[in-house]
């Protein structure tokens, strides 16, 4: 490697670095936990108080195609957000957004999302009362992302590779540089008999594609199917890019879910997924002294690429 | 010698300090087996609510200590308790809500300064009544700043029993750190001879020290047991496990063998006084640089890596720095973020 690109290097992990300086800290209660710990998705009540007009741009950074959407919902009281990935494709689904009047609650479904991206500086308990978001992405640790059911209208057909009208692709970190940091990230939880604590820093990277090679059969449960799988990056197929086997999250009725249903041991998937923290991990902290541990994450796949 | 950057001194030091590094480790993660069993912090941690709740009856129990009771019976806090042993850790939240619940006038709905106060007005005379009422007349009608105000009083005090705690450990780990450098014989300097006769061993153990040194501070800490979740059965992905990682790996377990032990260790009989006095010296010295702890020589290792990897030449330098294997660089980074 030479000097420019060791410099780069070297200057990007130190962002990345300094980018977890800035830890947030969750309360969560042990009973939503609990409830949602091995669930694909969450079915919830949303008041949208904020929204683009229209899904990001397809390209890189924060052009990812999704469009955001700031509200209250009775069933996760934090302050969240709502996503629809590939935007583009669900035309009613937009309809219903910007006709939406505010104050007006639309029944949203999809894959919850717990990821320390925009956490606020004050510590987030849930239960405590919500304030009102002024914007479409305020200070947020809990997601529906991507939405599978937005009010009466099915957007599962949105688990595709994201492109823009043109056909332009999405690009994703790749697995060898997503999966290093994910794993990185550090983070302390407690557990008492009414509540678990997080606090982490702030994890930056999303969207990521990797190949997935299934360390058994996929389990179903109501809303999807869960598996272990070894993570390898694209260009180097031989050697997993980290050494122990991660949990994977399908949404059933998705055409990720579609193909793993029937797939076996030893069988590999080319896919885009996000991290979310898996509360089941985080519920197997016994109760009593906090731990300091690495941040326990899964993986939503939230499209396969063709063969 | 190539002078001291790079030569046999600094090598040997690093190897040196390597090794108080991870009987340090090892004499922490006894430390903490012990303190588990005598369940020492629970007993600490109990004396802290003694000192914080003690002499202070309730409405309804004129016992002089009947705060303390009603206390241990909230479900917030029994629920903490494993087989009614004390547990070795409150978090300073839980000691507000619980306290706040205990005095509180309303057992519904958000706590209010008003049901606070009337249930602080109840209380019978009492140490615990008197703090109460001057933590809420600076907490200005806000609830959540009494709640901070009875958190901060709970965190004063856990610093001084801390004190108490810190110094009980570390007579215990003194004496630890002394039996394990004359159980295991690991004599400073035997273990300085053997280094410097040993190139391949001190190869090897700056090896394993600059990995060890790489572990980030703070994440998995090299001064306490690091954690893992995994999974027994591939195919149950719902039952994760929370495991303890060995505090030293087989790498560090194997060189460490090879520096201290008893194989080939002369009898007593075969000593003279002379050699007897200096393998005395060499435990006494592993001893106290042990029972320095964990984080200590951790810290010390880094600087003395940094000082190592400065003073080489560049194309040294390269040789070692670089990761074999660098996948993260190697094509274009496609970058995005939310």
């Amino acid at each position: 490697m030479n000097l420019r690109k060791r410099a780069f290097c070297t200057g990007l992990l130190i962002a990345l670095g300094c980018s977890q300086i800035h830890a947030g800290t969750l309360v969560l209660s042990s009973k939503f936990v609990d409830k949602v710990k091995n669930t694909a998705t969450i079915s919830i009540s949303l008041e949208v108080d904020e929204h683009l007009d229209k899904p990001h741009a397809v390209g890189k950074s924060g052009q990812d195609g999704d469009v955001h959407m700031a509200g209250r919902s009775a069933q996760v009281r934090l302050p969240m957000v709502a996503e629809i990935v590939n935007a583009r494709l669900e035309k009613q689904s937009m309809q219903l957004l910007n006709d939406s009047k505010p104050d007006s609650k639309i029944a949203v479904t999809g894959a919850w999302r717990l990821w320390f991206e925009h956490p606020s500086k004050e510590t987030m308990i849930q239960g405590q009362p919500v304030n009102k978001p002024e914007d479409p992405n305020p200070d947020h640790v809990f997601e529906v992302h991507p939405i599978t059911q937005f009010g009466k209208i099915s957007v599962l057909d949105s688990f595709v590779p994201i492109t823009n009208t043109k056909g332009k692709e999405y690009l994703a970190y790749q697995a060898a540089k997503a999966f290093p940091y994910y794993e990185s990230l550090t983070s302390k939880i407690e557990r008492n008999s009414t509540s678990i604590s997080i606090e982490s820093g702030r994890g930056v990277l999303n969207y990521a594609e990797f190949i997935l090679e299934l360390a058994a059969k996929p389990k179903e449960v109501d809303d999807g199917y869960f598996v272990l799988a070894k993570v390898f990056d694209v260009n180097e197929e031989e050697d997993p890019v980290i050494p122990d086997a991660r949990r994977m999250v399908f949404v059933k009725g998705t055409a990720p879910a579609n193909k793993v249903k029937n797939m076996k041991k030893g069988g590999r998937l080319h896919v885009l997924g996000i991290p979310r923290i898996n509360l089941a991990e985080v519920a197997a902290v016994e109760v009593g002294t906090p731990v300091e541990i690495n941040l326990p994450y899964e993986m939503i796949i939230v499209a396969v690429f063709p063969e | 010698m190539n002078g001291l950057f790079g030569s046999t001194v600094l090598d040997v030091a690093v190897g040196l300090i390597f090794v108080y590094l991870l009987l340090a480790i090892m004499c922490t993660s006894l430390n903490e087996w012990i303190s588990g069993i005598l369940n020492l912090r629970g007993k600490n941690l109990a004396l802290a609510i003694r000192q914080l709740l003690d002499r202070q009856p309730t409405t309804r129990n004129p016992g002089s200590d009947s705060l303390i009771e009603a206390f241990y019976n909230h479900p917030l806090i029994s629920g903490m308790m494993k087989s009614s042993q004390h547990p070795s850790y409150i978090p300073a939240r839980t000691f507000a809500t619980t306290l706040m619940d205990l005095v509180s006038h309303d057992r519904q709905g958000f706590f209010t300064i008003e049901s606070i106060q009337a249930g602080i007005n109840d209380l019978p005379e009492g140490d615990v009544k008197r703090t109460l009422n001057a933590l809420l007349r600076s907490a200005n009608s806000d609830v959540a700043q009494a709640q901070k105000n009875i958190e901060n009083w709970f965190n004063d005090t856990m610093d001084q029993v801390s004190g108490w705690y810190k110094r009980k450990v570390q007579l215990i780990t003194a004496v630890i750190a002394l039996l394990l450098a004359m159980g295991m014989n690991a004599d400073t300097i035997r273990i300085v001879g053997t280094l410097w006769h040993n190139p391949e061993l001190r190869a090897e153990g700056i090896k394993l020290a600059e990995q060890r040194a790489k572990q980030k501070e703070g994440s998995v800490a090299p001064s306490s047991p690091a954690y893992k979740f995994t999974y027994e059965d591939p195919n149950d992905p719902f039952k994760p496990k929370m495991t303890a990682m060995p505090p030293v790996t087989q790498p560090e377990q194997h060189f460490l063998s090879q520096l201290v032990g008893w194989e080939n260790a002369p009898t007593w009989k075969d000593l003279n006084p002379r050699d007897g006095f200096l393998i005395l010296l060499g435990w006494l010295l592993t001893a106290i640089a042990v029972s320095l702890g964990a984080p200590f020589w951790f810290d010390i290792l880094n600087k003395i890596i940094n000082i190592r990897n400065a003073g080489k030449s560049p194309v040294e330098g390269a040789k070692t720095d670089v990761p074999q294997k660098q996948t993260v660089e190697t094509r274009p980074v496609k970058e995005q973020s939310k």
